[in-house]
């Protein structure tokens, strides 16, 4: 095996390798970054404010290998398409018994070519039933919010009638979701009369439901509502399934799964008493008051969920960032995170819209749930995200910023895209979860996480961690209730898609990143699966890129490069026998070649994932050679020829490969160093934990 | 104005000087265990043990996960040898008190006296830990308690200044303890009285002027701290990872001047707890065995008084 060599300025490039951007991760398998709260400590690094930035300046660290600096702003057309559903619905809050109760008419067009003869159900407020359903009844903690409910949850529908006929459906309706006698969160609705091809249904539904407290984003905490997953909601409907067929992408709550469903324009009116202030998804198109009673429209088109929250103790501002009017709702008290979540706002919004697109509705609500609420914090809704944190959390914490952008980037990866939640998480949790490491990044640098002293902590090293710590249990990509446990869909879904990612970054650049970018325009409102995302990746990085994350996504395949020798030697003059018959020479005296060294580096790699890197050669007076490798054997055999010794070998210097499974084995030097630094450090640590703890 | 009875004597200079020497060495004792597995781990490494101070925590963090285990029993074993090494400590720290105590005291005379009050000491030491895990205990419980009935009913900013409440109690009853256990070893070397019968004496040294005694403690104790703090703030400024040769060397030095600025502030507070002890008329009714061979110990020492004490 040949490699190409070629030297090296030491001066300009060798201890890149770090400073290079290598965006990791979210730590917590609970895509719960709350968990960052323990690690976030202060703010170090300058930041960027919005005001500072303009959307087409963003640029990473990389420089020449992710030119995001030389995208234009994208010009996405602000038009809305026309969904073939409708919500116009009613609903009231009594906030004594904790229950709503709600009617209203559900339309629905069948855009395929076949004849429909069965709906299909949503109807998640019955996951908190009991304790026999599939969400509720294993005894162990599983769900993303690791927790049960503890006062039960319900929906009742009191009636479904297909108003063409004037017909009851809901006395046909199947009694529990299929195969599941103790579920009632997916549930089959035969028509009487089949609707044909292009025909619309109207439905008149009515229902009530009593909230549950607090669970899995959704229910009440004293009196605050948090209003998730309310409303009788279709199946996402497909129709053609590649097979020719027409159906409904339905699913029963399962506690690690998310949600999928078609894009629609929604009409919600929801009455509270006087005092609540009110965010939901969309527009408020009209408010009045009446006999202690407040009345909100709320108007959204073109999106694929509602959620809506009450509560009299939120301080409500707006601020308008480029053409969106935000709309933050905090506790009192909550001055600092709001100004942190603005600030986020600022930067990250024209950041996002730089990058993938134009965001396209008018408004956008952040929610910050009061104290004993968290559980409705860190989660997405189309237009409407929720954080969370304490009041100090912003004192010490990144937690606030993080958790923002990370659901801002659902806008997209979730809101605009509207891949299957249930079906495939990594393609809206990985995919939001390598946008928020990258803008948060750009925001704080290497100090992302935290700073302890000196030391600074990013997320995406944190990510990378836990992507790599749990990599080979699991294939990325396969629905979320299939994951061994929440801890590995996190891990997973989250934190080695974004390593993924991260990598796809590094080592193809600006191509990567119009990859994205290409990605996030095409299947707008279009639901995409893998293959469109890998379809597309050949297109723009090529089909080896594009089955190295085919297998990285599917297949548990991982790479991990490995310095496994270096050998030095002063070249030697021929020794030995030469020739034969009268020309033999025999030359016995071993005479070194002066200032001349040679040298073998055995570079190793572990795993199918062939990407290409660079080894760097190290001499002992500092210089270094470069060998690019294109990584399609499984080893090697690197030769060294200079002045001076070789003393060590590094491979993936400049830390292009976040995915490489195993950082600490990517160098070795010959020389066995006493760790000095560590040394003093650890040893003032150690007086000062003496005087501290001793008599 | 605190007393600080500044080492004049070669029993008081001998005495200081080893407890600080003790607290470096026994520094680096617990840090032996950490610094090998690192040794081990980054030796061969590219950057070498810099690579882990690295901003961003890439390879810090990588390390961690990848060499938990070992890390962990490293860790352990600091532990272990930090506790050994707080025992070890008792023996300057009995030096520095029977000199504060006996400053005209001959040197050679040292190690009999040390080794006559270590025993008290320990038991002191060991009944100090009993004291402080007992009455953490009883805080975490009571306070526990306390927040469990009010912070349904209270905002979270004021369950915040409840924990804050708390916090100051439990600076406030460890300073307490702190100050009595301290009283308790001056009692025990300036009067024959045994361990158990010291405490009584440093509670009522202590109730004499309770204000006046915390607030020295911690003033001393701030005064102390102030030197790793600055330390921290000055070293923050350089880069870990490029720090070699003389800017390992100067670092190092800040970071055991800082240490020694800490002893400076113990010593003064132990300074000011032997004159303490010392005024207590319960303590001086007592008879001192050691009066006469003090006098007759007594050779050039310049400041054989404890009235003499310089005024800070």
């Amino acid at each position: 095996m040949r490699a190409r060599t070629e030297r090296f300025n030491p001066v300009s490039q060798s201890r890149q390798a770090w400073k290079l951007r290598v965006r990791l991760a979210w730590l917590s398998a609970a895509g719960a970054p709350f968990a960052f709260a323990t690690l976030t400590l202060w703010p170090s690094a300058p930041r960027r404010l919005a005001s500072e930035q303009k959307p087409d300046q963003v640029h990473n660290e990389a420089g020449s290998t992710a030119k995001r600096g030389s995208l234009a702003p994208l010009r996405t057309p602000p038009h809305l398409p026309a969904p073939s559903l409708s919500y116009q619905l009613n609903v009231r809050l009594d906030a004594t018994s904790k229950r709503i109760t709600g009617d209203g008419e559900i339309q629905f067009k069948n855009s395929s070519r076949h004849e429909l003869k069965t709906l299909w159900f949503h109807l998640y407020f019955n996951a908190f039933k009991n304790n026999r359903t599939l969400f509720s009844r294993s005894p162990f903690s599983s769900g993303r919010s690791g927790g049960k409910p503890r006062r039960w949850g319900y929906i009742d529908i009191t009636k479904l009638d297909d108003m063409r006929t004037g017909e009851s459906l809901w006395g046909g309706a199947a009694a529990h979701s299929p195969g599941d006698p103790e579920d009632e969160t997916d549930i089959e609705v035969p028509l009487r009369t089949p609707l044909k091809p292009g025909d619309t249904i109207s439905l008149s539904v009515s229902w009530e439901s009593q909230l549950p407290e607090i669970v899995e984003r959704t229910g009440y905490s004293d009196d605050y509502f948090f209003v998730g997953q309310w409303f009788p909601k279709l199946a996402k409907f497909v129709a053609d399934d590649g097979d020719g067929r027409a159906v409904f992408r339905h699913f029963a709550f399962h506690p690690q799964a998310e949600f999928h469903a078609d894009f629609a324009d929604y009409t919600v009116t929801i009455d509270v008493p006087d005092e609540m202030r009110v965010g939901a998804t969309g527009e408020k198109k009209h408010e009045h008051s009446a006999q202690g009673r407040t009345t909100l429209e709320f108007e959204a088109r073109s999106v694929h969920d509602f959620a809506w929250t009450a509560w009299q103790g939120f301080d409500v501002s707006h601020e308008r960032i480029g053409d969106v009017d935000v709309r933050l709702m905090f506790p009192f008290g909550h001055r600092r995170n709001r100004e942190k979540t603005l600030d986020a706002l600022r930067f990250a919004l024209p950041h996002f819209e730089a990058l993938y697109g134009r965001y396209p509705y008018a408004t956008l609500t952040v929610i910050h749930p009061p104290p004993g609420a968290s559980n409705s914090g860190g989660m997405e809704y189309p237009t409407l995200i929720t954080t969370g944190g304490s009041w100090r959390a912003s004192l010490y914490s990144r937690a606030i910023e993080l958790v923002t952008i990370h659901e801002l980037a659902h806008q997209w990866f979730y809101g605009l895209l509207a891949s299957n939640e249930s079906r495939w998480p990594f393609l809206d949790e990985g995919f939001a979860s390598y946008a928020e490491a990258q803008a948060i990044t750009e925001l704080f640098g290497t100090a992302s996480a935290a700073k302890v002293l000196d030391i600074r902590f990013s997320a995406d090293a944190v990510r990378r961690a836990s992507a790599a710590a749990l990599a080979l249990d699991a294939p990325v990509s396969q629905s979320a209730a299939e994951f061994p446990s929440f801890g590995h869909l996190g891990a997973l879904a989250y934190n080695r898609t974004a390593t993924l990612l991260t990598t796809l970054e590094a080592q193809y650049g600006s191509r990567f990143v119009e990859l994205m970018r290409a990605y996030t325009l095409k299947f707008r409102f279009s639901h995409p699966e893998p293959e469109d995302f890998l379809e597309l990746a050949e297109r723009h990085l090529g089909s080896g890129a594009a089955q190295l994350t085919r297998e990285a996504l599917f297949e548990r395949a991982f790479v991990d490069y490995v310095v496994s020798s270096v050998e030095t030697a002063p070249a030697t003059k021929k020794l030995g026998v030469f020739g034969r018959g009268e020309g033999r020479t025999t030359v016995s005296v071993e005479t070194p070649e002066p200032e001349h060294h040679v040298g073998n580096v055995l570079v190793v790699r572990r795993g199918t994932l062939k990407f290409p890197v660079d080894i760097d050669l190290h001499d002992a007076e500092g210089g270094i050679q470069r060998v690019n490798w294109d990584g399609l054997d499984p080893f090697i055999e690197v030769e060294y020829s200079g002045r001076y010794p070789l003393v060590g070998a590094v491979v993936d210097p400049d830390g292009k490969l976040p995915l490489d499974q195993n950082l600490l084995n990517n160098s070795y030097f010959v020389e066995n160093r006493w760790p000095t630094r560590t040394l003093e450090r650890v040893t003032y640590v150690g007086q000062l934990l003496l005087h501290l703890l001793g008599p | 104005m605190i007393p600080l009875r500044i080492p004049n004597t070669p029993a008081t200079v001998s005495a200081a000087v080893g407890y600080a020497l003790s607290y470096m060495l026994a520094g680096v004792f617990c840090a032996v265990p950490i610094a090998s597995l690192i040794t081990a781990t980054t030796g061969h490494v590219e950057g070498g043990d810099g690579r882990l101070f690295e901003p961003g925590g890439v390879f810090l963090i990588e390390h961690i996960r990848l060499n938990a285990p070992a890390l962990l029993a490293a860790m352990r074993t600091a532990a272990v040898q930090l506790v050994i090494a707080s025992v070890l400590l008792l023996g300057p720290l009995t030096a520095v008190v029977v000199t504060l105590i006996h400053p005209a005291r001959r040197i050679q005379m040292l190690p009999v006296d040390v080794l006559r009050h270590l025993p008290s000491f320990v038991l002191l030491g060991g009944l100090s830990l009993l004291t402080r895990v007992v009455s953490t205990s009883l805080l975490l419980l009571l306070g526990g308690l306390v927040l469990s009935v009010v912070a349904s009913s209270v905002g979270e900013k004021s369950t915040d200044g409840l924990l804050a409440v708390a916090l100051l109690l439990f600076v406030a009853l460890h300073g307490a303890i702190s100050v009595c256990f301290d009283f308790a070893r001056s009692a025990v070397v300036a009067r024959p009285v045994s361990a158990l019968r010291s405490l009584p004496l440093a509670v009522e040294c202590l109730l004499r002027h309770p204000s006046a005694h915390l607030a020295v403690r911690f003033l001393t104790a701030a005064l102390g701290w102030s030197g790793p703090l600055l330390a921290a703030a000055l070293i923050a400024q350089f880069d870990v990872r490029e720090l070699s040769g003389w800017s390992l060397l100067l670092t190092a030095c800040l970071h055991q001047c800082s240490v020694l600025w800490l002893l400076l502030g113990h010593y003064w507070w132990l300074s000011y707890a032997a004159d303490a002890v010392q005024r207590l008329p319960g303590l001086l009714s007592l008879e001192q065995p050691d009066d006469r061979a003090a006098q007759t110990d007594v050779q050039d020492a310049p400041n054989p008084n404890p009235d003499a004490s310089r005024g800070v």
